[in-house]
């Protein structure tokens, strides 16, 4: 393999060119109500080739690898049709490197039976639950990366990846009413993520029985308090993306905004994007340029301090690499991502976030998220009321929006409660979905929220 | 693919079916109105379906060197899956469709176009960021089963997507316009003239007070909506008696004014196939006529357990199993030219986009967007933009309260939609 990709590296005529070969098997067991819907396994194999000349890219992938020096013609046929103004990519430091997955129970020495039963499990927690539970759907999936990159400049990376998790919603049904609720749990620990949850299936269950007796929300601007889960969601989505560099590598305006040093929340806000935690569902260790990914701060006692780059948005802004260039497989070019990105824990306990708030909700559980960049939205599992600093009755149907330069300035505690959530979703981002990633956060207060409804 | 079916046939099975495909995509890509890349994709892949003892088992593999593995897989698979209630079909009578132009859309010629467009945007006062992707896709499809079928379909795939970006005073302006067809498209002078608009209206913020209010939602934004009655009408959450629409074939559950038709025989649109992805033949069908529920998006599976047939939308990539979805969507369009709709708005908001779709219950067809990009009307006028407001209801609620449908639509890939204005829709705007 090691030959065929350097015999290859050798075609190349441009200022810059790697190679990506990408081996993945999947198994999933999917449990839709009483049926097992799909349970087996999937295998992908294939390659890509990036060519860089004078401003642009050129990109070309394939399945066998019989075809490599064709791509590798190819991307640099595609990369020299048209020169630009663009300006190159930060000079990084070759690496030579082999990461193998440390997990503590390999799941790929766990076969399709055990799977198959463990998921059924969860699934008969859910419809053995009563007659207003109509539907269930159960996931399990593993999932075996192994990535070789090797680059002109003589970056030589091989990188192996586990990844394993579980979901279950429940459906409960009340003649037209329906209701969902859903966890989920995934990462890069092994074949132990999966394994003793029946408590949680039980408590999904629960909450999509009580949801049936809620009460919509009604809509309004409110306080509210998130739980990690959803405050991680919104962490993501409300200034994640937003400090992805290439919306602003070539935007002045932008930059003006984002210019480091500004004000961008109370002094005692802290957000990381951190690839480098081994384990967690967004860990990568190197990203898809070969750049080591590490810990960057964003906003540091509330200032803004850093941004998430590629080597040509850390080249056009004259920043340094962060290492957050990722592709969901071999068949995309990289472009800036997040990895495992969280709120850092603050010095409130739970009970302090909630005093003072005279109409507030209490909200939990996140069903997603979407941003433009400055005006953004993310959705509940749930929610319940707060009055007078006290939770009282659920509610539902909760999506909040807000305004991010508005909303983190907006932010009036930070628990001590940090927890990192990866599960099996992923993010979304010019037509590459999922993305494996973390994200997550303390308890947080925020005011004035806007949440529709009637 | 022939080794794989020739492995299939020395196996005891009740059934099995192989799909092959294969795609190759070159899109050129323009990012902040500069060229970023220029790609070449090429994927080819096989999907295994098989039946053994009742049971259903799949698997899939790119990897044509071990055609003996993807069997196996499918075998193991095969001990655990789900009974199967279907047989695959045999051949049947197709229609021609025009669905391939080999004419192609050169590279060259592509990136000339996204720099005509970067330098007329350039004259403008305003500075606004533009992403182009100019996509030229082929794709081949071949499924061969136990029943005797082999079909084979090629497609060709032009498509053209803008978006704008720029920051004024109403804060970031995200406008977006797209194209997209079987064959080559015309120029886009009247995109980037709607494009323009947009950004015009945009240069001003409005205040839009919460209550009730008149909302008219334009075909890009109306899409969010269409996503609860895709969800409905699926078979997979028919079958599961967890749709709203179980069992009401036939009866009212919109408005009179509302028709929806799956049709997936429109000369050169994108969701355009002569068969389906299990090789059932596409027609064009109701779904919704006059307000009156008259049928679902199904396949093998989902139709035979609810004892119907098979609708023709089944759609895989060669890594999944088939789900049913719309061959192209048309919502039949009205009688009043959009242009009307907006005059007669005495104090309303129209809608071009939103953030957030799909969050809400859709299964109980609930939505609760954000305003992503829309105008406050007043008179008549567009008065400027609303922002931090937010759109709610239940579509089997307020699609009865529809009181207009225009006559012009838009066509968003396989989504052909008319402007539709509804008489009260919950606003909440911040204060």
């Amino acid at each position: 393999m090691e030959s065929i990709i350097k015999k290859a590296l050798e075609l190349a005529a441009v200022e810059y060119l790697d190679i990506r070969l990408e081996e993945s098997t999947i198994t999933q067991i999917v449990y839709s109500g009483k049926e097992l819907e799909k349970a087996g396994t999937n295998k992908k194999k294939g390659g890509s080739v990036r060519a860089f000349h004078r401003g642009s890219f050129g990109f070309a992938t394939f399945n066998s690898i019989d075809e490599l020096p064709k791509a590798v013609e190819e991307a640099q046929r595609l990369a020299r049709i048209s020169e630009t103004k663009g300006s190159g990519l930060k000079k990084v430091d070759p690496v030579k490197d082999r990461i193998k997955a440390v997990v503590d129970d390999n799941p790929l020495e766990h076969g399709l039976e055990e799977k198959v039963d463990l998921a059924r499990k969860y699934n008969e927690i859910i419809l053995s639950a009563g007659e207003k539970i109509q539907s269930s759907r159960v996931l399990y999936e593993d999932r075996f990366v192994k990535t070789y990159f090797y680059s002109t400049e003589g970056t030589e990376l091989e990188i192996e990846k586990i990844y394993c998790g579980v979901s279950f919603a429940s459906f409960a049904r009340d003649g037209s009413n329906v209701q969902m609720a859903f966890n989920s749990f995934g990462d890069q620990r092994g074949f132990g993520t999966v394994l003793d949850h029946e408590t949680d299936v039980e408590e999904v269950v629960k909450h999509s029985l009580d949801l049936l007796k809620a009460e919509k929300v009604e809509g309004g601007v409110y306080t509210v308090v998130l739980d990690p889960r959803i405050a991680g969601t919104f962490i993501h989505e409300a200034f994640g993306h937003l400090s992805e560099a290439d919306h602003m590598a070539r935007n002045e305006k932008l930059k003006a905004i984002m210019k480091k040093g500004s004000r961008f929340g109370p002094d005692y806000l802290n957000v990381i994007d951190d690839g480098s935690m081994i384990g967690e569902r967004g860990y990568i260790g190197y990203d898809d340029e070969g750049v080591r990914a590490r810990k960057n701060y964003l906003i540091k006692d509330g200032i803004l301090v850093g941004r998430l780059h590629s080597r040509q948005t850390a080249e056009l802004m004259g920043e340094d690499v962060t290492g957050n260039a990722r592709a969901i497989d071999f068949s995309f070019m990289p472009i800036v991502r997040m990895t495992v990105t969280y709120i850092d824990r603050g010095d409130k306990e739970f009970e302090e976030l909630l005093e003072g708030i005279e109409r507030g909700l209490y909200v939990i559980g996140a069903l997603g998220g979407q941003t433009e960049l400055e005006m953004f939205t993310f959705s509940a599992e749930r929610a319940y009321k707060i009055e007078n600093g006290r939770i009282g009755e659920m509610v539902r149907d909760v999506v909040l929006s807000g305004n991010v330069f508005e909303t983190l300035k907006n932010i009036e505690g930070i628990g001590k409660d940090l927890v990192l959530y990866g599960g099996l979703g992923g993010c979304g981002k010019r037509g590459q979905f999922p993305l494996p990633v973390s994200d997550g956060s303390p308890h947080i207060r925020i005011k004035n929220v806007v949440i529709g409804g009637k | 693919m022939e080794k794989i079916v020739e492995i299939l046939k020395k196996k005891d099975l009740e059934g099995f079916e192989v799909y092959l495909e294969e795609t190759e995509s070159n899109p050129v890509i323009f990012e902040q109105n500069e060229l970023q890349s220029l790609e070449k994709k090429f994927d080819r892949g096989v999907g295994v379906r098989l039946i053994r003892n009742g049971r259903l088992g799949f698997s899939s593999t790119n990897d044509f060197e071990s055609p003996d593995e993807v069997v196996e897989y499918a075998l193991e698979s095969a001990r655990y899956g789900e009974k199967v209630t279907y047989s695959f079909p045999g051949p049947s009578e197709t229609a021609d469709l025009r669905i391939y132009s080999d004419e192609g859309w050169p590279e060259k010629e592509r990136i000339e176009i996204g720099n005509r467009i970067l330098e007329e945007l350039k004259g403008l006062a305003r500075d606004v960021k533009i992403d182009m992707e100019l996509d030229y896709t082929r794709k081949k499809a071949t499924i061969i089963n136990s029943a005797g079928l082999q079909v084979e379909m090629e497609k060709t795939f032009y498509s053209f997507e803008i978006s704008g970006f720029t920051i004024t005073e109403s804060g970031f302006v995200w406008v977006y316009e797209q194209k997209a067809s079987l064959k080559p498209l015309p120029p886009f002078d009247d995109l980037i003239r709607k494009l323009l608009k947009k950004l015009e209206h945009a240069d001003r913020t409005a205040r839009s007070k919460s209550g009730e209010l008149k909302v008219v939602f334009a075909p890009q934004a109306l899409f969010s909506l269409i996503r609860p009655f895709a969800v409905g009408l699926s078979g997979k959450n028919i079958a599961k008696r967890i749709s709203p629409l179980t069992n009401r074939i036939g009866e009212k559950i919109v408005g009179e004014n509302i028709t929806f038709i799956d049709d997936g025989t429109i000369p050169w649109s994108w969701g355009t196939r002569p068969f389906d992805d299990e090789g059932i033949p596409v027609k064009k069908r109701f779904l919704i006529e006059k307000g009156v529920l008259r049928g679902y998006l199904l396949d093998l599976n989902t139709s035979s357990k609810i004892g119907m047939e098979s609708t023709g939308n089944a759609f895989r990539k060669y890594s999944s199993l088939p789900s049913p979805s719309f061959n192209n969507l048309l919502i039949e369009p009205g009688e009043i030219p959009s242009s009307e709709i907006f005059k007669d708005i005495d104090y309303g908001i129209v809608v071009h986009s939103v953030i957030g779709g799909g969050q809400s219950n859709l299964l109980a067809g609930d939505f609760s967007l954000n305003i992503g990009l829309g105008f406050l009307i007043e008179k008549g006028e567009v008065v400027g933009r609303v922002k931090d407001t937010m759109v709610a209801g239940n579509v089997y609620d307020c699609f009865n309260r529809v009181y207009a449908v225009s006559r012009d639509t838009e066509a968003l890939g396989p989504y052909i939609l008319p402007y539709i204005a509804f008489e009260k829709l919950n606003v909440t705007a911040k204060e």
